[in-house]
């Protein structure tokens, strides 16, 4: 990851809307991870996007 | 310099893992210079179809040609600069500006006519890039901003003066928090009395705030949008070719394996990248 940027996580549902964005933990080692609880949303029918931003 | 991505899928107990690395590859042979007028001639005609030069007999051009990479498989790169970017981007809200940067992407296929794509962008002058920054990082609402019950303070709203741009949205928060806030556009300005909203949260002005827009989400909008806090009092104002996150990479969360959904009913992923080698990714 390019100094100074972390990656933050989109989610867009099926109707094409983004909600929220989540910024991904650094955990080390250049490796980002994102834990967020599922129940209640098909996830599955979204679309995840992926942006760098300066912190 | 000629190169591709080598992808390794690693299972793991809990996650996987997706490794991308760049390898170098020999340097390819020059293009023939015939091979190379016709890549010319095709980002001159690529360039004038995009309005990024005019043919006119009233106008002329000084054109320094630019070098013509080849990286691997006759794919032909060029990076290309000029001066006077008279209507950019174009269209009713077009700007001039003083210069422009661009990358053209050809395949030379042995054949006269060698297709080609190009990406221009215009250059903001460092004397806007810093008022822009301020605005955004430096705004306080006034010491006598208006606060009171019928103008509560935890309210804000995105103002977009173009009906189009009404499924634009926001993204805006504190950088040192774990997620931001995305406000979708409304349709309206921001002068006149203020308007109730659904959108609440934090009141206090936080000590580090971000706000940009997304690329690839919504309608791109072509006028800036103004989110508001406070009725206003605390504003931002977000120019789109400014202000635009494009995203580095998407994936339909259907594509993840089961593994990433746990019996605590939690999704997780994680993102490995490993630093790019090439100079130009140190520089960019």
């Amino acid at each position: 990851m390019p100094d100074g940027l972390v990656p933050i996580l989109v989610i867009v549902g099926p109707s094409g809307r983004a909600t929220t964005a989540w910024f991904l933990r650094d955990i080390g080692g250049g490796t980002w991870d994102w834990h967020v609880n599922y129940s209640g949303v098909d996830w599955m029918m979204q679309e995840a996007l992926v942006y760098l931003v300066r912190r | 310099m000629p190169a591709r991505l080598e992808w390794r899928y690693a299972l793991g107990g809990e996650h996987d893992m997706l490794a991308g690395r760049w390898i170098a590859e020999a340097s390819s042979a020059p293009f023939a210079p015939g091979q190379i007028d016709s890549v010319h001639a095709a980002m001159l005609r690529r360039l004038s179809a995009m309005g990024v030069v005019h043919p006119t007999p009233q106008r002329s051009y000084c054109l320094l040609l630019p070098r013509v990479h080849h990286t691997e498989n006759g794919r032909a790169v060029l990076h290309i600069a000029g001066a006077q970017l008279p209507r950019w981007p174009t269209g009713f809200d077009a700007q001039a500006w003083p210069s422009w940067t661009g990358r053209c992407v050809g395949t030379v296929r042995g054949r006269e006519t060698v297709p080609i794509t190009c990406e221009v962008s215009q250059d903001v002058p460092r004397k806007e890039q810093s008022k822009w920054y301020d605005k955004l990082r430096q705004p306080r609402p006034p010491a006598r901003a208006a606060r009171s019950d019928r103008d509560p303070v935890n309210v804000w709203l995105v103002w977009s003066p173009q009906r189009r741009d009404s499924t634009a949205v926001v993204v805006h928060g504190d950088p040192s928090g774990s997620s931001l806030v995305i406000t979708p556009a409304q349709f309206g300005s921001d002068a006149g009395a203020p308007r109730p909203s659904p959108y609440t949260g934090r009141s206090d002005v936080p000590d580090r705030f971000v706000a940009f827009l997304l690329g690839g989400v919504g309608t791109r909008p072509r006028a800036p949008l103004t989110l508001c806090f406070h009725s206003c009092a605390r504003r931002y104002v977000l120019e789109p070719r400014i202000h635009t996150l494009e995203p580095h990479f998407r994936f339909g969360v259907a594509s993840l394996r089961d593994v990433s959904r746990t019996p605590r009913g939690r999704l997780q992923l994680r993102v490995l990248s490993t630093p790019c080698p090439m100079a130009w990714c140190r520089s960019s």
